[in-house]
């Protein structure tokens, strides 16, 4: 179901309505039926997959969690973690798999051809995978308990605000919050009916109306783009994809709330980072965070150090740049790129970003003790542009035109020209500005002013609320999926 | 919470609350189901919108949403072959107009029915090239077209992108094509079902609903405006080629050019009249240029092609309201009084005589 909807206002009124007129008992029952509606709009057949995935992984975590033998243990993790992702590459990575086979043999001579079948993707798939191995690896680690009733852990994936397309949750900071007899209050509903316009403005208003220009340069000649155009549209659509995800993820913190679940930010100004580290604890930080604990963290063998312990903390950078480690971040890389998708495009992206990260740890294993604000702001100029450019080969149609667009941006000759609307330069221009201002506002001005800003806040209330909810009436229609649903 | 935290929460719902409240009322009072469509936002007061009719039946339509309008009265009037006009807001738009004037599109379909022809015109406000060529390749499948007549115009090489209500014309041109039977066949018991109904459900019963669609209108218009202002864009201002959409839309004329061929449909190719009376608002080269390649590609495919830039004298070309929050009527090179409309029509009439 899309959330830029009536139908889905309509379908939150009644959810609600109903939750809070049934007792404790039957709750998670409301909500389960609710996610199930919810998701079978799409298909039916596909919440069998999720029924039949869930149901393998709670009685495997209970498994897990009575067993005392370690190797018992670790059998049992790795067949839940195996149909987990067993699933996840049958419907989105087969084909993408069996074509690159193929490619190769066919380099040798050996030609394969299969008529395939046709496999739809299913809704959330790799969202709900990815919480499912988290709750499995949380119990075997005896980070959690395993759950005991069925229904708690299905509730847990199933939870419709989130099963789309996040943010990928934690068994431990959801599943207790489902058990708490929760009554609404007037400041949980201000803040979610807060959440839910908001994402609303962002993705009807901002995010659908840059889409049809950034649409409009990608489908067009690329090679007949300049220097300045591939720029201008890195960073439209670096836009774009930023309110429309975070559009996603707001009404979904929103929807979450009005049931009384508190559910994680998954965004905090990513386009203000100073560095590519910075960036990805400000974007799409469940995404990162899972990537960070349950791939990068074992496979590198890191630990977390506190930034008081000084000593610990230059053998922790001596540390980032050995070799094993450097392996560890460009895998975990990879994998968050081919999260993203089946395609070489993604992994582009994700070896942009993995590059960008080991130059981030050389540099600061040399500047680690240089603490100036002018090192932040060249960090920023540096950082803005190097994110931008990697949503080129994310946005593009194929690698091939991935490395045309990359490749008019080293070319000197090709920044002399314009080539496309005058509207993208202007579009892009405000929005890269509202961006840094509003950050400015939010994180440093009101936090140091915060009285003198009591009356300037009600202004500003009333205004926003004056812009936002007659444009959220006048242009909530559901013509744009989210971008992040094909995930 | 204490009291004080409380009493401040309490004073932001207020005034959130009160701006939405107030937001809602404002644009209660800015609608008032006077507006033409959405895309068309240059358009204004100074220019009035006519799309044809003929015994009652739309001979001039605009896209998805009217287009089987046009084309039920076609079968109706089954009058042979079709002459199929494709163009912009010039076809429809009459400056300083008064009642009994006829835009090209009725002169023409007039003077063509007793040569056995249907004249059917589309158009729509900076109707681009790869919009045209969508409409055509449907049209192709809907009506016996005999032949196309098809002004360029430099400005609307501009656009680009195919608009939602040209793009979706193949899914739902016509109602019986679109209209789930809930009696005879499975329901799809999808969102996609549900929202149809709710929207269906509020439009035909809230008037408020059914006008948002005029919301958005001016919204749009208005950010245009204020873009205008801000940028001192006005019409006499220089619009440069842009060269990706130049080459999109080229590449789509010479697309219908093959249909057309293929399907051995005649056709008509004109560089839309223009206000030359002051100095044009295009870089004069490009603009030289863009005529010479139009005129070469009409060649190439052994059609006909005629520049009416000049067809129209300045006295047929009226004012306009401002586009950028100023006061001042603007000079409007797009379009003229329905004098104008006369010379176009007899121009496209003679010259499709010539053809014949």
């Amino acid at each position: 179901m899309l959330f830029n909807s009536i139908s889905y206002l309509i379908f939150i009124f009644i959810c609600s309505v109903i939750f809070y007129a049934s007792t404790y008992n039957i709750r998670k029952i409301i909500l389960l039926i609710f996610s199930c509606f919810f998701y079978s709009l799409w298909s039916i057949e596909f919440l069998l997959i999720i029924i039949i995935a869930t149901y393998t992984d709670y009685y495997l975590a209970i498994l897990i969690d009575k067993s005392n033998s370690n190797p018992q243990r670790l059998r049992l993790l790795s067949i839940s973690i195996f149909i987990n992702l067993s699933i996840l590459i049958y419907f989105k990575y087969l084909f993408f798999i069996t074509d690159n086979i193929f490619n190769l043999l066919s380099i040798i001579n050996i030609n394969i051809k299969i008529n395939y079948w046709q496999i739809i993707l299913p809704l959330g798939i790799s969202f709900y995978t990815f919480e499912s191995i988290s709750y499995i690896v949380d119990v075997y680690r005896r980070q959690y308990k395993a759950e005991e009733k069925y229904l708690s852990y299905i509730i847990f994936i199933m939870f419709f605000p989130k099963l789309i397309a996040g943010p990928i949750m934690r068994a431990s900071k959801i599943i207790p919050q489902f058990s708490i007899y929760y009554k609404m209050n007037y400041i949980d509903l201000w803040f979610a009916l807060k959440r839910i316009s908001l994402g609303l403005f962002l993705k009807v208003f901002i995010a659908d109306n840059i889409s049809t220009l950034v649409d409009d340069a990608f489908s067009s000649d690329l090679n007949s783009l300049s220097a300045i155009d591939v720029w201008t549209v890195s960073f439209c659509f670096g836009f774009q994809i930023y309110l429309d995800f975070a559009a996603y993820s707001s009404i979904a913190i929103g929807t979450a709330r009005l049931f009384g679940i508190h559910v994680n930010e998954n965004f905090n100004f990513p386009y203000i980072s100073c560095s590519p580290r910075e960036f990805w604890h400000r974007w799409h930080i469940s995404l990162s965070e899972w990537v960070r604990d349950y791939v990068y963290i074992p496979l590198s063998g890191e630990n977390y150090v506190h930034k008081s312990n000084s000593e610990n903390i230059k053998d922790n950078k001596i540390n980032k740049l050995k070799f094993y480690s450097l392996i560890s971040l460009v895998i975990s890389w990879i994998i968050m790129g081919l999260w993203h998708g089946a395609n070489w495009t993604f992994v582009l992206w994700g070896l942009m970003h993995a590059i960008y990260i080991i130059i981030n740890r050389i540099l600061n294993y040399f500047l680690y003790n240089i603490k100036s604000k002018y090192i932040s702001f060249v960090g920023w100029l540096l950082t803005l542009p190097a994110i931008m450019l990697a949503w080129i080969p994310f946005r593009a149609p194929s690698l091939e035109s991935s490395f045309v667009l990359l490749s008019k941006v080293i070319n000197i000759n090709s920044y002399f020209q314009l080539g496309l609307r005058e509207n993208i330069y202007l579009v892009t221009a405000i929005l890269l500005s509202c961006h840094i201002l509003l950050y400015f506002y939010t994180n440093k001005y009101c936090r140091y002013n915060k009285l003198i800003l009591i009356n300037i806040n009600y202004m500003l209330l009333f205004i926003t609320s004056l812009i936002v909810l007659p444009i959220n009436f006048i242009f909530l229609r559901p013509i744009n999926q989210f971008i992040y649903f094909q995930f | 919470m204490n009291k004080k935290k409380e009493y401040i929460y309490k004073l932001e719902i207020f005034f959130s609350i009160l701006g939405g409240l107030v937001g809602l009322f404002l644009l209660n009072l800015m609608l008032d189901g006077d507006y033409t469509n959405t895309e068309e936002v240059m358009l204004n007061k100074g220019t009035t919108t006519i799309f044809e009719k003929f015994n009652g039946n739309l001979i001039h339509c605009r896209d998805n949403r009217d287009a089987y309008e046009c084309i039920s009265g076609y079968k109706t009037r089954n009058n042979g072959n079709v002459v199929l006009l494709l163009g912009n807001s010039q076809l429809h738009a009459i400056n300083q107009f008064t009642d009994g004037e006829e835009a090209t599109s009725l002169r023409l379909f007039k003077k063509l029915t007793p040569l056995n022809l249907d004249l059917i015109t589309f158009s729509y406000g900076n109707a681009n090239l790869q919009e045209h060529s969508v409409l055509f390749e449907y049209l192709l499948n809907q009506l016996p077209i005999k032949t196309l007549v098809l002004p360029i115009v430099f400005d609307d090489m501009r656009e680009d992108g195919v608009r939602l209500d040209v793009m979706n014309i193949n899914n739902n041109s016509m109602p019986d094509t679109k209209e789930i039977n809930v009696d005879n066949s499975i329901i799809q018991f999808n969102q996609e079902y549900i929202e149809k109904k709710i929207l269906d459900y509020l439009e035909s019963n809230y008037e408020f609903w059914y006008l948002r669609s005029e919301g958005r209108y001016h919204v749009y218009k208005n950010m245009r405006f204020i873009r205008n202002y801000l940028f001192n864009i006005k019409p006499s201002t220089i619009r440069k080629k842009i060269p990706v959409a130049y080459k999109k839309n080229f590449d789509s004329l010479t697309l219908i050019l093959e249909l057309a061929k293929k399907k051995n449909i005649k056709v008509l190719i004109y560089i839309a009249p223009i206000r030359n009376d002051i100095e044009l608002p295009y870089n004069l080269e490009e603009y030289n240029e863009f005529k010479k390649e139009i005129e070469l590609i009409t060649k190439k495919y052994e059609f006909i092609f005629r520049n009416y830039e000049n067809i129209v004298p300045s006295e047929f070309w009226g004012l306009k309201d401002s586009t950028n929050l100023e006061e001042k009527l603007e000079i409007d090179y797009m379009h003229f009084t329905y004098k104008g409309h006369e010379i176009l029509a007899d121009k496209i009439y003679y010259d499709m005589l010539k053809y014949k």
